[in-house]
């Protein structure tokens, strides 16, 4: 009830006063439900800033497949033979992201992707369970889809994508595929999205979640 | 490294000053900066009047202007901003307006206190940059090449001296006892000449002189010098330019502290301006100096790319040209017989002033002796045809506006240039300004000093003008500095390229500032450094400016050098020209600091000339 409240608090503030953070994931295919988390990324965003030097970046240690977003995502296996149990990480993660708002392009994916991971994790070691929900979500690709339709623009293909995106808002191209840079990126563009939405009113953290 | 993305890395590793960070420092830098989006509604936000920040435009577009809302910089990805009071430690007045929103770093004052006190080169971009010193920054260094070593460091022994009133045997004794070629002859410490083995055969020996005559009649008295501290081109230009093979070097108090020989210069390595030098000087006939000449553009390429300071390729250029007149000038004296009369070959604009380029024409004349007669005068025609298209052949094109010696216009005594000089001193009309400034850049390439000294310092006393001073200085000012509204860069456009013309709108009117200070102090020197140097103290130009002139000419004419090296057959960019959006982060704000310079000078030389209109 009490957190329900806090929530409901939470929701009414200015939106340049809310904990957002962004957030990209690697996986080593494209189904959310079946793939692993290879890598995370996150960085908070306290606007106007993007805090870069509390920005973080995890490999997994895992046995998986690298199928062929190894290539993709430049991770080599030796890379994920050094990376850190998946339990390291989640538990990092959730600490990280106690109370914020996330912020990710397609964040459907990110988030399915997470939550399967604390899933099978909360599976074989019930003892060390791990609890997390999002404060809220805001899809920067969803925004945008939005915002196109609002002005009767065509979506083209590939219009949606991190780039494409980015690119309408005058941003420089970035080397993509890579989950720390993807991140900046798309906090970048959720910044650029927000402002430009918010421009001119009292923007909450509720309408504007509403808007991604 | 973990945190860091590869983008925010990278793009850190090409900006100045960050580039000239150790892996660590760079690593440090990037792990403590912030990102902070900039847009219309947000900007009172940035730069608090406390909020003491170094900021690097990621992306946007922005205004920086003061607090009664005057523009100071145009700022665009890559350009640094609040430094300043970072360095001072003043409260913040300047304000960002934003043209294109976008991102910019920043980094708190702790971290960038750290990085000074980390990093040098760090520490002394900033100290350099607040100074407006920006053109003295180095970008990476690059390798030491051999020809910037000082003299000091490849003179072996003290030189063998003997005193003027020794004897010739005297002298020759001494020679042979301590196996040498050459004798600095010296007196209360001070250089009088020197004397040579050759000296020796064909002042002494082959006239039958008596060996008991005293060293100072057969000596070359005032011998060309070079000092200990000035590089091994220094030296290289010189013996190339008087064609000599010894040459005495003095400390800073003028005593003799060695000699300097063409083997020595031949043992350092990589000695191949030497090479080339002496085989321009050993080529018998035409043919085979014009074929050693053809090698020249590709050896001043593979030079260029080995040097640290691309001016001296502009000497070399210069000094082989040199070389390459004198030798067309003994070549065709072998056949016709000696010149009738006293002469100098006179060299005009850009061999003068030593800047000359791969693309440079030619700008020649001769001063002929007063008495010269009709006769006399059709030997120099033929001669001066003889070398102009021999130059022609060696590389060397011939003036398109015809300012050569093998035009009878530019064949004169000294009374007709004195005439000459007057007709621009005296009706300096905007036209004739324009045409006549390249003369009053001369040098003697050939012939009779004496008769050159006599010619020039006469020029220099009858330009002294007020009248024509102020022309001038109403020419220089009417003249564009490509720098324009918020000091963004004017360029010109062609297609789909834009390109500034260095040459034209800035090396050009640079030459022209201080030709015109030169000709109101009554200065000979041709070349632009040589008169900063000697416009130093006594000018009213500040020695200030006069460091800040020096340094844009040498990062301009550096700048012009490696466009016209590395250019490309088919660049679709003029000779001269560069591209802004193809230099490098540090090189933009570099051109842009030369230019500033350039346009400040013209301010100034309007304000100190331009009132006697």
């Amino acid at each position: 009830m009490l957190q329900k409240l806090q929530q409901w608090r939470a929701r009414r503030e200015p939106w340049v006063e809310g904990n957002w953070l962004a957030l990209d994931i690697e996986t080593n295919g494209l189904d959310s439900r079946n793939d692993a988390m290879l890598a995370i990324a996150w960085v908070p965003i306290q606007p106007p800033l993007i805090l870069l030097d509390k920005a973080g970046y995890r490999v997994v240690k895992s046995a998986v497949n690298l199928n062929q977003s190894a290539v993709i995502h430049q991770l080599s296996a030796a890379d994920i033979a050094a990376g850190l149990p998946l339990y390291d990480v989640l538990r990092e993660f959730c600490s990280v992201a106690e109370g914020a708002n996330i912020v990710a392009h397609n964040a459907q994916f990110d988030l399915a992707v997470l939550a399967n991971a604390l899933k099978q994790h909360n599976a074989t070691d019930s003892a060390n369970s791990l609890q997390w929900k999002p404060q809220g979500v805001y899809c920067t690709l969803a925004a945008e889809r939005k915002r196109m339709q609002r002005r009767a623009l065509s979506v083209q293909q590939g219009d949606l994508t991190l780039a494409g995106c980015r690119a309408r808002y005058g941003f420089e191209s970035f080397a993509g595929h890579q989950a720390l840079n993807d991140a900046v990126a798309c906090a970048e563009l959720f910044l650029a999205q927000a402002y430009r939405f918010g421009a001119g009113h009292q923007l909450t953290v509720k309408a504007l979640l509403n808007e991604g | 490294m973990a945190n860091i993305p590869s983008d925010i890395q990278e793009f850190l590793q090409q900006t100045p000053p960050f580039d000239s960070l150790n892996s660590e420092l760079l690593q440090f830098a990037a792990e403590k900066m912030q990102a902070m989006y900039v847009c219309q509604e947000n900007r009172h936000e940035i730069m608090q009047p406390e909020q003491h920040r170094l900021y690097l435009v990621r992306s946007g577009a922005y205004d920086l202007v003061d607090k009664d809302e005057q523009h100071i910089d145009r700022l665009e990805p890559g350009d640094l901003f609040g430094f300043p009071s970072l360095l001072t430690g003043r409260k913040i007045t300047n304000k960002l307006q934003v043209i294109a929103d976008g991102i910019i770093w920043l980094w708190h004052e702790d971290t960038f206190n750290e990085l000074r006190h980390k990093s040098q080169a760090f520490e002394r971009y900033f100290v350099n940059a607040h100074g407006q010193r920006l053109l003295t920054e180095q970008g990476k260094q690059q390798g030491a090449d051999w020809s910037e070593k000082t003299i000091a460091s490849v003179i072996q022994r003290t030189p063998i001296q003997i005193a003027s009133t020794a004897t010739i045997q005297e002298a020759a004794q001494l020679m042979s006892a301590e196996r040498v070629s050459c004798l600095l002859v010296v007196d209360e410490r001070q250089l009088r000449g020197i004397l040579t083995d050759r000296d020796l055969r064909n002042r002494v020996v082959a006239p039958g002189l008596s060996f008991n005559v005293a060293v100072a009649a057969v000596m070359t008295p005032m011998p060309a010098v070079v000092y200990a501290h000035e590089s091994l081109f220094d030296a290289l230009t010189m013996m190339g330019q008087e064609n000599i093979h010894h040459l005495p070097v003095l400390n800073e108090h003028g005593e003799p502290v060695g000699v300097l020989t063409n083997t020595d210069l031949m043992q350092q390595q990589r000695s191949e301006p030497v090479l080339l030098i002496n085989a321009l000087f050993k080529a018998s006939d035409r043919q085979t100096l014009v074929a050693e000449a053809a090698k020249i553009p590709d050896y001043l390429r593979s030079f260029s790319s080995r040097v640290k300071d691309i001016s001296i390729v502009g000497r070399l250029l210069t000094s082989l040209t040199d070389g390459i007149t004198r030798k067309l000038i003994r070549l065709y004296e072998q056949e016709h017989g000696s010149a009738p009369c006293t002469y100098v070959w006179l060299a005009f604009g850009s061999q003068a002033r030593g800047d000359q380029t791969l693309g440079s024409d030619q700008d020649n004349a001769l001063l002929l002796a007063d008495d010269v007669s009709d006769s006399q005068q059709q030997w120099f025609a033929d001669m001066a045809t003889y070398v102009c298209e021999g130059l022609a052949d060696c590389g060397i094109r011939l003036c398109p506006g015809d300012i050569m010696a093998m035009n009878p216009q530019w064949r004169m005594n000294r009374l007709q240039w004195r005439e000459q000089f007057l007709k621009w001193i005296r009706s300096p009309t905007p036209k004739a300004i324009m045409h006549s400034m390249i003369f009053f850049d001369s040098r003697a390439v050939a012939g009779n000093h004496q008769l050159y000294r006599q010619h020039r310092e006469e020029i220099a006393r009858l330009a002294k003008q007020d009248m024509f001073l102020a022309n001038i200085a109403r020419h220089i000012g009417e003249l564009n500095v490509p720098l324009g509204l918020f000091n963004r860069f004017r360029t010109k456009s062609e297609g789909d390229f834009e390109y500034i013309d260095i040459k034209k709108h800035a090396i050009m009117i640079l030459n022209d500032i201080v030709r015109l200070y030169s000709l109101a102090a009554g200065l000979t020197a041709p070349s632009t450094p040589a008169r900063l140097e000697q416009l130093k103290g006594a000018s009213p130009l500040s020695d200030r400016d006069n460091q800040n002139l020096l340094e844009a000419w040498l990062f301009l004419t550096g700048m012009r050098l490696s466009a016209q090296m590395y250019r490309g057959t088919d660049s679709k960019i003029p000779a001269n020209s560069v591209d802004p959006e193809a230099l490098s982060t540090m090189q933009r704000r570099q051109l842009k600091a030369a230019f500033k310079v350039i346009k400040e000078a013209q301010q100034g030389v309007s304000f100190k000339f331009g009132r006697n209109m």
